[in-house]
């Protein structure tokens, strides 16, 4: 097969016309595409989209809470368990998670304290037994007192009979040139 | 300049008309060529015609953003091309389905009158054989007698590659015809 004959065969293959009414039927389909919004042709298909999506995940993937409580009665809505503080009083309170094992010797582990009741330790002073009924005393006494300490209050209630002080003894100033060699 | 917004709508009345004027200049011009296009992928007329009615409204949607108005047929060839290879693939797809059904059916519509002829279908069979670089710029050189500076300039391509390719082109479809076309070798 020569150049001019394969020319003729692609010639002859391929001059294929279209129907006399190609351009009327394109005119129109042209027409009919103005016609239409353009924001219409991926607005429509983009919420069908999302309308197909929402119901796909809303059949694959059902709620497994139970239906609504239809009870509106106080204190409980939507499932929701709402304590009043008069019932909350006298409901036993729930103890708080221990993080330390259960499985424990309580009289050896007395001394561990939960944490969340170490906010509950009252301060502790502990005392000789010898100043203990002093401070009792003096407690006890501040207590009763009023809240204006002033002076002529503080001088009316002490109760200090008398004061026993040491004797004073002045004597003359060591020669601290005889320590040197303690200092050295 | 109550007058230029006065005149405004006319003068866009005007711009509009004229570019629907230069489209319908432009689909009359190029309706066969669009059209052959997309047969060349498809041998089917009622599939190149939706195919190339399908560029056409693709085309007369951005024909407004197209700079240059020249190269409008390159454009709308690049277009149609690849329309007509989705829509292949598409019939590809939806024949293997019903072959699957129904085997003893054929699955190539050779009813169009211009595969009638043996010798055409040859032809076909060897333009098919074609890889897809060789292929478009040897149908677009057949169509409408586009020379290498056509083809070139529908193509997008230089035209020494253009003239590379028709080159392998026609020597792999005229080896292909000589075996298929034993009787026209011997004259």
């Amino acid at each position: 097969m020569d150049d001019a004959e394969l020319d003729r065969a692609l010639k002859a293959t391929l001059s294929v016309s279209p129907s006399p009414e190609f351009v009327a039927k394109v005119r129109t389909a042209v027409a009919a595409d103005v016609s239409v919004p353009s924001m219409s042709r991926w607005l429509v298909p983009a919420v069908a989209v999302a309308l197909v999506g929402v119901l796909a995940i809303a059949l694959t993937n059902p709620d497994p809470r139970p239906a609504p409580q239809t009870d509106m009665r106080p204190g409980r809505f939507a499932g929701v368990d709402i304590v009043l503080p008069s019932a909350a009083a006298s409901r036993p309170k729930a103890r708080p998670i221990d993080p330390v094992p259960v499985a424990r010797n309580p009289a050896r582990h007395a001394h561990i304290r939960h944490p969340a009741r170490r906010d509950e330790r009252a301060f502790e002073v502990i005392f000789s037994p010898s100043d203990a009924e002093a401070y009792r005393r003096l407690f006890s006494s501040v207590g009763s007192m009023p809240y204006e300490l002033s002076g002529e209050v503080i001088a009316e209630d002490n109760a200090i009979a008398a004061i026993d002080f040491a004797p004073i003894v002045i004597e003359p100033q060591r020669d601290f040139s005889l320590d040197k060699g303690v200092f050295q | 300049m109550q007058e230029y917004i006065d005149r405004l709508p006319d003068s866009l009345r005007a711009v509009a008309d004229e570019l629907d004027s230069e489209f319908e200049r432009l689909l009359v011009e190029s309706s066969s060529l669009a059209f052959r296009v997309a047969f060349s992928v498809l041998r089917q007329r009622e599939d190149a015609e939706d195919v190339a009615q399908e560029a056409f409204i693709k085309a007369h949607r951005n024909f407004r953003r197209l700079r240059e108005r020249a190269s409008f047929r390159a454009w709308l060839v690049r277009l149609t091309w690849r329309l007509a290879l989705d829509r292949q693939r598409a019939n590809r797809r939806r024949v293997s389905r019903d072959a699957e059904h129904n085997r003893h059916r054929p699955t190539i519509d050779n009813s169009d009158p211009a595969l009638a002829s043996e010798r055409s279908a040859l032809v076909w069979q060897a333009i098919d054989a074609l890889p897809e670089t060789l292929r478009l710029p040897l149908v677009l050189s057949g169509i409408e007698g586009h020379d290498v500076r056509e083809v070139a300039s529908l193509l997008g391509l230089p035209e020494g590659t253009v003239k590379s390719r028709l080159f392998k082109a026609r020597e792999k479809m005229k080896e292909s015809l000589k075996w298929m076309m034993p009787s026209s070798t011997g004259r």
